[in-house]
């Protein structure tokens, strides 16, 4: 119920951005390769702000204060950008945590990327509290008492981590201990972790667009130039901040353990933390079997495995008698049952000959590509009109069934990916004037990658491709959300009246 | 939708992200101590008294032990509980209790809390007891001060002199 109507707002919000933006320019679509940006511009920045920063208590704040006053015009405009850069990868990863969970694609098979991503995030937060740290002002004093005074609640820490805050100097060796853990320490484990959350997926987008990364550079860097980033007074062990103006992105939690104490404060991080690990269980999702591989239909082209997203299939070396060299290997762990695969086998072709069942060389056990031509041969047949229209679609997008009429036929699959383009020639031999495809919007596919390598085959340029001879003009696509019914029934309506008007001017 | 409002709107968007970092990078601000407020924090490290005195074993006593357990004096492990009782212009303020960590109760306490103290000019004392005492205290420092905005004023041990010292 929450996640019905978290996914109705995330629709609405991206069609938006869809019409401002366009599909392939929409954020929302970037959200993770956003994010990697981000933490580029903030290794750029950092590099450059650490050329100048003193890692000693004497001299930390007095080498941001240069930076930030003497050198503005470089230096400060890095440290800023090295600020707000990190405000922002907390925003972009707060929406791709509600965009994912919104689009239920955090349980099954994707369980492991939604609950990397959790300890991931705490990682991030870790490391910007550390960054807040190192400018040794009157902010960074208040972070690391409360630090202190939070991991010193932890029974089986020796407590005594606040000491080093009190009366006397900061010891140069735990400071150099922050500085190492945030240049170095954090950074690799964090890097670590984004390996770690990004391995179960392929072909990942590591950049954003251009134009995107180009505006958004320009918007962060016209904001450090307005509203530069400033420290606090220096840091006096001898006072307790009055009012503090805290990054609320990373910093939010000190107020809580102000308020509550150390201890409410780490059984609420610690539910939450817990709750968000377990929530693709809560309840998990009971997933369909797994696709797999016809070895005496495959000839080892390797197809599949480019196709897929998730990285489930790899090639092999044959293991059977014929001439192939290589086979695809399964990987089930890895496998949604999305049917990519069988769109992309030539195997799956309704045309093959000499068999009453067809067989791919990769398919669902409970859906495979005999179902696809069966169910294309059925909805022709129900036809009774002039005009026959066969509508493929999947199940993640718009609802097909609703367009179904005596001129209308519907084919429903896991993913417009899953579709031979042989069966669109089929279905047009067999009698189909025009060939409808539907699928998730564009850009934004449950599977990833279902429409990119729909259209890319349609068009041609992905293999495997359309007949050359196939009438292009009565193959269509329309890439929709679910909420976008009646704009797929008015598409739908004057792709029929189209056609309908080709065919008497023939 | 034509390229202007598109490129416009594509503005507005920008703009607002930045905005959203923009307030939230330093607003709104917190406010950690009033500015009629200072601070007093109580910390120290500190290995109290043992609860039992030690006991001498009789030679018969020792020689039921191993032999390389036969130490002359039976020397019970739990350590007293500290006790620290802070008044501020003769008001009781806090009454702190810090348990010995360890399976035994034997630990050294680390002794921390964090007071508010009114700005302006102050008699403060502290007592402390770290032995096993029901009544009356091991420790006491009282001094007169005169206490401003965010100042922070650390009640602490000296475990060399074994007296209790205030540094503001």
């Amino acid at each position: 119920m929450i996640r019905k109507a978290s996914n109705s707002a995330v629709l609405a919000i991206e069609k938006g951005f869809n019409r401002v933006f366009s599909n392939e320019l929409n954020p929302f679509y970037h959200l993770g390769s956003l994010s990697f940006y981000f933490f580029w511009i903030i290794l750029i920045s950092g590099i450059y702000v650490f050329i100048f920063f003193e890692t000693n208590v004497a001299g930390a704040y007095n080498s941001v204060e240069y930076m930030t006053h003497d050198q503005w015009w470089l230096a400060g405009v890095m440290r800023s950008l090295h600020r707000y850069a990190s405000d922002a990868v907390i925003i972009t990863i707060f929406l791709h945590l509600w965009r994912e969970f919104s689009r239920d694609r955090y349980r099954g098979v994707r369980w492991f990327s939604w609950f990397t991503g959790v300890p991931t995030l705490w990682m991030v937060v870790m490391l910007g509290i550390t960054g807040y740290w190192l400018v040794w002002d009157m902010l960074a004093q208040y972070i690391a008492i409360a630090t202190s005074e939070l991991i010193d609640w932890i029974p089986m820490v020796p407590g005594a981590m606040v000491f080093n805050f009190l009366d006397g100097q900061v010891s140069d060796r735990f400071f150099t201990l922050m500085a190492f853990l945030h240049l170095l320490g954090l950074p690799i484990m964090l890097v670590f972790l984004l390996w770690t959350h990004v391995s179960r997926i392929s072909q990942i987008d590591f950049y954003p667009p251009r134009a995107l990364a180009i505006w958004t550079l320009v918007s962060l860097t016209v904001l450090s130039l307005i509203k530069p980033a400033v420290s606090h007074e220096a840091a006096q062990l001898t006072q307790s901040p009055t009012t503090l103006h805290l990054d609320w992105f990373y910093l939010n939690i000190y107020p809580l353990v102000d308020m509550l104490g150390p201890g409410l404060a780490w059984a609420i991080s610690t539910s939450v933390t817990v709750l968000l690990m377990m929530l693709p269980w809560l309840p998990s999702r009971g997933e369909n079997p797994r696709a797999e591989i016809n070895l005496e239909h495959c000839n080892g082209c390797g197809q599949c495995a480019k196709d897929c997203p998730y990285g489930a299939i790899s090639m092999q070396k044959r293991t059977d008698e014929r001439k192939y060299d290589f086979e695809p290997r399964m990987e089930d762990s890895l496998c949604t049952a999305c049917g990519i695969c069988t769109g992309s086998c030539v195997s799956s072709s309704p045309f093959r000959m000499g068999r009453d069942i067809l067989v791919s060389g990769i398919e669902m056990p409970w859906y495979g590509a005999n179902d696809l031509r069966e169910k294309t041969l059925k909805g022709l047949e129900s036809l009774t009109e002039d005009t026959k229209i066969i509508v493929y679609g999947c199940v993640n997008g718009l609802d097909v069934d609703q367009v179904q009429n005596p001129a209308t036929a519907a084919v429903v699959m896991p993913c417009a990916g899953m579709l031979p383009p042989s069966l669109v020639d089929f279905a047009l031999k067999k009698g189909a004037d025009g060939v409808f495809v539907t699928g998730c919007r564009e850009g934004d596919c449950f599977h990833r990658f279902g429409n990119r390598w729909t259209d890319a085959r349609i068009l041609g340029t992905r293999e495997p491709h359309l007949l050359k001879r196939t009438d292009k003009e009565k193959v269509i696509a329309f890439w929709g959300a679910k909420t976008e019914s009646k704009e797929l029934m008015e598409k739908v309506g004057a792709y029929r009246a189209l056609i309908k008007e080709g065919k008497a001017d023939e | 939708m034509n390229k202007v409002t598109r490129i416009t709107l594509q503005a507005v968007a920008y703009t607002l992200f930045c905005a959203l970092i923009y307030f939230f990078s330093t607003a709104p601000a917190y406010t950690y101590l009033e500015s009629d407020q200072a601070e007093i924090k109580l910390a120290f490290k500190h290995a109290s008294k043992r609860v039992h005195e030690c006991v001498k074993r009789s030679r018969k006593e020792l020689m039921k032990l191993p032999p390389n357990m036969r130490k002359t004096n039976d020397c019970p492990r739990e350590r007293a509980i500290v006790q620290v009782t802070i008044y501020l212009d003769g008001k009781r303020i806090a009454d702190k209790k810090f348990v010995p960590p360890g399976l035994h109760q034997d630990a050294t306490v680390f002794a921390y809390a964090k007071l508010p103290l009114p700005v302006g000019d102050h008699v403060l004392s502290v007592e402390m007891r770290d032995s096993a005492r029901t009544e009356g205290y091991d420790y006491k420092k009282e001094a007169s001060m005169s206490i401003t905005t965010g100042q922070a004023l650390v009640v602490g041990f000296d475990g060399v002199n074994n007296e209790l010292t205030f540094s503001y």
